[in-house]
């Protein structure tokens, strides 16, 4: 551990285990040595995903791209931390933001086409916002709480600081926690309109409140799920883990611009810089650049940081989304996930995720105490 | 030791009526509140009643609710916080709330957030074809637009989520926000739930032969399903210590609360109520109280024929011999299933019992199921019983959803 990082001061929540579902990689390894590629088109859609490695895939034929990216990951990452924990004390976050949008599209379309005739059981039930999760907590047995929590791409920060929350409380030994999302051609068409993604030959309209200048990367989908632990005693003490979680804080932003945005940005900086105990300037940033008005609002954080004592993150990286597209929710959970290789090497490293809504995160982490480290 | 969490604001809205005397007036007549739906043209539909409340703008007259076209339910939602900011002294928000900006969350359950305009979205689109049609109003849909607007009317600046666990989602986020006070992440948290009434699950929950044609009924030998309603509701809550020392009235304390996955079936409950037995077991031990401290239980009684029988047998496994010996009933025979709003609507309907001594009676009940011994429904004056008076030093409330989730929330006297 770096010098500068002093020891936590609050029961230790460790990663355990993480996986990724992606157009570009699929699993931890594969993903970080994907991210040391550097590719000019982002890869956006998954193509042929392969549900047979899911337990009780056929039970899952109806299920959504989303539920499957998702619970793909899941799995991959319980393997990953290894061990058993009783279900009763194994809890999911799933965050989202567009959920199963395209079930509820063709479900909607055909109430408007047919009326009650339309209403599909299959549509409706599987488009419930918390379909992941409850297939998630019957296949992969996670009998704790079950949450789904909805927002822009700042929600999958934001389910890690419920699940610290869980962990910490005693809810839960064990908690994974992640996002999911499909690719979704009315959300393209959408989005695109308000700059938020790109869409080649789509007609582009300003829109009041969202970004105007703004161009967005292409539009992608995946998932990317870490399964989190308290590590204070018990029968997992000592297990092996990938990194700590030392801090996730988070805050609404007047606006994506402006003098008093940049200083609320800041301040979450320093406050959450603070809580996790590490000094900013030995930290590596995954950024939470998109192509919108958030780039130019993180710059100008960034910079004021530098300027002051403290310093500012010594490295920035933009990698998860020009490998990836906008993926939303899942995106910050990319970035944790390319954040655990710099971990690895030592190092402490944060993630920040900002919304076209004006909502930011910041996690910070750490290598994991010297007994748990992997190796 | 654990600190304390105070239910300091209230705000309440459904069909019964708007904030809380109304709504308990509205309980003590002892009618259901279902109407012909206006929401959506209902006459294509076998079931056409349901539990609407009055408009927004008749709700919360001189209200600042946000543009008119904005949508119905966050227009009702940024009412409803209204309403319970004031009622715990923090008038509008913002500076009237004594912490710092980044202190305040805002943690809300729903399912449908802002659906409306999605529905809006879809018929125009189908009219005027997908270049025409307003994008705008898919982009109020989202959770987080909805979150963004809320947090900046009233200047909350911390963490804000939606959690959206079917129609647990309310109690749910309840349960997340004590957590948020008891590990001190925040000062003073702003939660709840709401849900409107939507052509899209109604649609849905009929399609799946889960709606009544007659009234809801709910542990009635003959229940037949479910109506829905629309509802919100909102808690303001913060630490006791930090609520006595600005001399605050406390309605409650938030004792306890948990949430569990069933672990069992998308849309069906476990027929033995293990999940949601392990969440109100959970959630007693939580608020370290037995279950002869109960004096009340708000029901989830849905009024379908698996939920009610899956929650009865929850009860009987957490309370035991005691099960007799401790009133409960459903609210939703009076203003329906309100859906992701439910476990924040019934979580208030739990307080007023509370406070008032008086638990509301199950509507339409003239003889519980035989398949439920034990189990003291309280029923209206009509089947011979009334409301009844309680000496309750705690109360319960659950709540149950597709993809087998389960939460639960005590409160108690203060």
């Amino acid at each position: 551990m770096s010098a500068s990082v002093a020891e936590p001061v609050e029961p230790t929540i460790v990663v355990a285990g993480a996986s990724v579902v992606t157009a570009a990689a699929r699993g931890r390894a594969a993903f970080a040595a994907a991210l040391e590629q550097p590719s000019d088109t982002p890869r956006t859609r998954i193509e042929g995903f392969d549900v047979a490695t899911l337990p009780e895939a056929k039970s899952l034929r109806r299920a959504t791209p989303h539920a499957l990216f998702g619970l793909a990951a899941a799995a991959e990452a319980l393997q990953e931390a290894g061990g058993a924990v009783a279900p009763e004390e194994s809890a999911l976050l799933v965050a989202s933001t567009l959920g199963a949008a395209n079930f509820s599209y063709r479900l909607w379309q055909e109430l408007v086409k047919s009326g009650p005739l339309g209403a599909s059981p299959m549509l409706f039930s599987e488009g419930v916002p918390n379909a992941l999760a409850g297939h998630a907590a019957r296949l992969l047995r996670l009998l704790a709480a079950g949450h789904m929590i909805g927002g822009g791409s700042g929600c999958g920060l934001r389910a890690l600081a419920v699940a610290r929350d869980l962990l910490e409380c005693g809810r839960a030994r064990r908690a994974l926690v992640g996002a999911a999302e499909e690719w979704s051609e009315l959300a393209e068409r959408s989005f695109a309109r308000f700059g938020i993604v790109a869409r080649e030959g789509a007609p582009r309209r300003a829109s009041r409140g969202l970004p105007r200048a703004s161009r967005g990367l292409p539009m992608g989908e995946g998932a990317a799920m870490l399964c989190l632990e308290r590590r204070d005693g018990g029968e997992r003490a000592g297990a092996p883990a990938l990194a700590t979680l030392r801090a996730v804080e988070s805050v609404q932003l007047p606006s994506l611009r402006g003098a008093a945005a940049v200083d609320e940005l800041v301040a979450l900086f320093e406050r959450t810089f603070a809580l996790a105990r590490v000094r900013p300037s030995d930290v590596r940033l995954a950024s939470a650049a998109n192509g919108t008005a958030a780039d130019r609002l993180e710059a100008a954080a960034l910079a004021r940081l530098a300027a002051s004592g403290a310093g500012a993150p010594r490295g920035v990286s933009r990698r998860v989304r020009a490998l990836c597209g906008e993926t939303f929710s899942v995106a910050p959970l990319l970035q944790v996930v390319e954040a655990l290789a710099v971990v690895a090497a030592g190092e402490p490293a944060a993630v920040l995720s900002l919304s076209p809504f004006a909502s930011a995160t910041l996690a910070v982490f750490t290598a994991p105490p010297p007994s748990e480290r992997h190796g | 030791m654990r600190e304390e969490v105070a239910v300091t604001g209230i705000g309440i809205v459904s069909a019964l009526g708007v904030g809380p005397a109304a709504t308990l007036a509205a309980l003590e007549r002892e009618q259901p509140a279902f109407t012909e739906l206006t929401a959506f043209d209902a006459s294509r539909y076998a079931v056409r009643r349901g539990g609407e409340a009055v408009a927004p703008e008749a709700a919360f007259p001189g209200v600042d609710l946000g543009p008119p076209k904005l949508d119905r339910a966050l227009r009702h939602l940024i009412g409803t916080l209204d309403q319970a900011l004031r009622d715990a002294g923090m008038e509008g928000g913002g500076a009237a709330i004594p912490c710092a900006p980044h202190r305040r969350e805002l943690l809300l359950g729903s399912t449908l957030v802002a659906m409306l305009q999605a529905a809006e979205f879809v018929h125009e689109e189908a009219r005027v074809g997908p270049e025409r049609a307003r994008y705008r109003r898919l982009a109020e849909w989202t959770a987080e637009a909805a979150l963004q607007r809320v947090s900046r009317r009233f200047d909350l600046r911390g963490l804000s989520l939606v959690v959206s666990n079917a129609c647990a989602s309310g109690a749910a986020s309840v349960a997340l926000a004590l957590d948020r006070l008891r590990r001190g992440r925040a000062d003073v948290v702003v939660t709840g739930g709401f849900d409107p009434v939507c052509e899209y699950t109604h649609a849905g929950f009929g399609s799946l032969l889960l709606l009544s044609t007659g009234g809801c009924s709910p542990f009635e030998k003959g229940r037949e399903g479910m109506l829905l309603g629309e509802g919100y509701a909102v808690l303001v809550l913060e630490r006791l210590a930090d609520a006595r020392r600005r001399g605050a009235r406390v309605h409650a304390l938030l004792r306890g609360g948990a949430a569990t996955s069933d672990g069992f079936h998308l849309t069906q409950p476990d027929p033995e109520g293990r999940g949601a037995a392990r969440c109100i077991a959970a959630a007693l031990a939580d608020a370290d109280l037995a279950p002869r401290d109960v004096g009340y239980v708000n029901l989830h009684g849905t009024g379908t024929v698996f939920n009610d029988l899956s929650e009865y047998r929850a009860l009987r496994t957490v309370f035991g011999d005691a099960l007799p010996d401790v009133p409960m009933s459903s609210t939703k025979s009076y203003l329906g299933h309100t859906l992701g709003g439910a476990g924040a609507v019934e979580a208030v309907l739990a307080i007023l019992a509370l406070e008032s001594g008086q638990a509301p009676p199950t509507l339409n009940v003239r003889e519980v199921d035989p398949e439920m011994p034990g189990l003291d429904l309280v029923r209206s004056r009509a089947a011979g019983g009334g409301g009844r008076s309680i000496d309750a030093r705690a109360v319960l409330s659950n709540s149950f959803g597709f993809g087998g989730a389960n939460a639960a929330l005590v409160f108690s006297k203060p």
